[in-house]
């Protein structure tokens, strides 16, 4: 009599394969037990639980899909984001500007008042641009941290930064909220997301937290947007500070 | 397998999605989350990953929604979508990271052995953990894609035909991902003579 190879019985232990295999395994004195034995081999794994995610699980997963105001689905990422998001460097600038200016009362009329927001725009333009470079410098830190001696990864110059750089990054992100921009707001988000791993972790990771940390990075090639966006923001500056020169 | 029992109410959003009520995907992200959770962290090991996974899952099914049937069974789709972030994951994370064999041969000895020793306990506790560490060992042992065939298969109860869709696979590949998974696991398992 022919039995039942390993694949066989693995194949009827879960109900799959052929219906007279599984017939067969159940009657003979040989493959029975062999499929017996296979069951308790794997038992083990069916008692394996997972664990519940972090509070507020499904708000995160929201927050990372839903879509703008506007209803229009969120774009996939465009194959050459510079054009947008040259806009968009503005649009986040923009939003920031505007949103203080409401709470200023203009005391020299109009002309003045745009000048003024002029002003206030470039100096938002050196800001966002500065916040995006000195995020762009945390993580090539972090992708290139390596661990000393043991497995522990000395962080603590990049947990100070992550710290000063979080809540600027919030204040942006909201903004870009504002515009209704999502690839900047998704950007942001995800930045916010490693600057707060970092700033809440202690000074001696160990290195594969710290892998996972750069896993994450470049899964979103989260600094290559962050060094095209502050690009654009600082091309932004440029133009207008050449523009009123010419003026 | 964790699926929504109410594929007509599933069915009934999505169609509200595709009328333009784009917020309305709220209500599939609340009902399903949780359950590509659970599959994204059997796949992955670890709650972080897990939830990168449903991320990019649930933004691959907003951005694709056009393309679901409603007749389809809307679970179904989103556990596919979600096996296949996690197992492009694993790929990823397997090519940065050193082969298991390789930290075992560097150390000099089998990563099994260095299970770390209990505290004394009762024998039962100390059996089960020890379990518990080779069934670590051995699914950290598997490829990318006998992990995720053998997670799909035994945790989540997908046919063979299933996980070839979800993972990209001939019928054949997913099968065999399975037999070598389960092999290896057997193998890990047999010195505690577990099938005794």
């Amino acid at each position: 009599m022919t039995h039942l190879s390993e694949e066989r019985l693995i194949l009827a232990h879960y109900g799959e394969g052929d219906e007279q295999d599984r017939a067969h395994a159940a009657a003979c004195e040989v493959c029975r037990p062999a499929l017996e034995a296979l069951a308790r081999d794997l038992a083990p794994l069916a008692e394996d639980a997972v664990p519940e995610p972090a509070p507020g699980f499904e708000d995160r997963m929201w927050q990372a899909v839903r879509p703008r105001r506007t209803g229009r689905r969120v774009p996939a990422f465009r194959a050459r984001p510079w054009m947008g998001w040259a806009a968009a460097a503005a649009a986040l600038v923009f939003a920031f500007v505007a949103g203080r200016q409401s709470a200023l009362p203009d005391p020299q009329g109009p002309g003045a008042a745009q000048a003024a927001e002029n002003v206030r725009e470039r100096v938002l333009l050196v800001a966002v641009g500065e916040h995006l470079e000195r995020s762009a410098v945390l993580l090539v830190e972090l992708k290139n941290a390596a661990p000393e001696g043991g497995r522990a990864v000395d962080l603590g110059g990049a947990r100070e930064s992550a710290r000063t750089l979080l809540a600027a990054n919030r204040l942006y992100r909201q903004s870009a909220g504002h515009t209704g921009d999502p690839a900047v707001e998704g950007l942001l988000g995800d930045l916010e997301r490693i600057l707060a791993e970092v700033a809440h972790g202690p000074d001696r990771t160990t290195a594969s937290e710290v892998e996972h940390i750069r896993r994450r990075i470049e899964r979103r090639e989260l600094l290559f947007k962050v060094r095209v966006l502050g690009t654009r923001v600082r091309e932004r500056h440029k133009a207008m500070v050449a523009g009123e020169d010419l003026l | 397998m964790d699926r929504m029992q109410d594929p007509a109410a599933d069915a009934e959003v999505v169609a509200r999605v595709k009328a333009g009520e784009a917020d309305a995907f709220r209500i599939l992200v609340d009902r399903h989350s949780r359950a590509l959770y659970r599959l994204a962290f059997r796949m992955t090991g670890n709650a972080q990953d897990a939830e990168d996974v449903v991320q990019d899952a649930l933004l691959k099914a907003y951005r694709n929604i056009e393309r679901f049937e409603e007749r389809s069974n809307l679970s179904s789709w989103l556990h596919r979508i979600a096996a296949n972030c996690a197992y492009d994951l694993l790929r990823t994370r397997a090519r940065r990271e050193p082969s298991f064999e390789a930290l075992a041969g560097q150390e000099g000895e089998a990563p099994a052995q260095r299970i770390p020793a209990e505290d004394p306990a009762p024998d039962r506790l100390v059996f089960s953990t020890e379990v518990r560490g080779r069934v670590k060992v051995a699914m950290a042992r598997m490829s990318a894609v006998e992990r995720s065939a053998f997670t799909l298969r035994h945790l989540q109860g997908m046919t063979i035909e299933e996980i070839g869709r979800a993972l990209d696979l001939e019928e054949g590949a997913a099968k065999h991902s399975v037999f070598r998974a389960v092999r290896k696991l057997r193998q890990a398992l047999a010195p505690m003579g577990i099938s005794a």
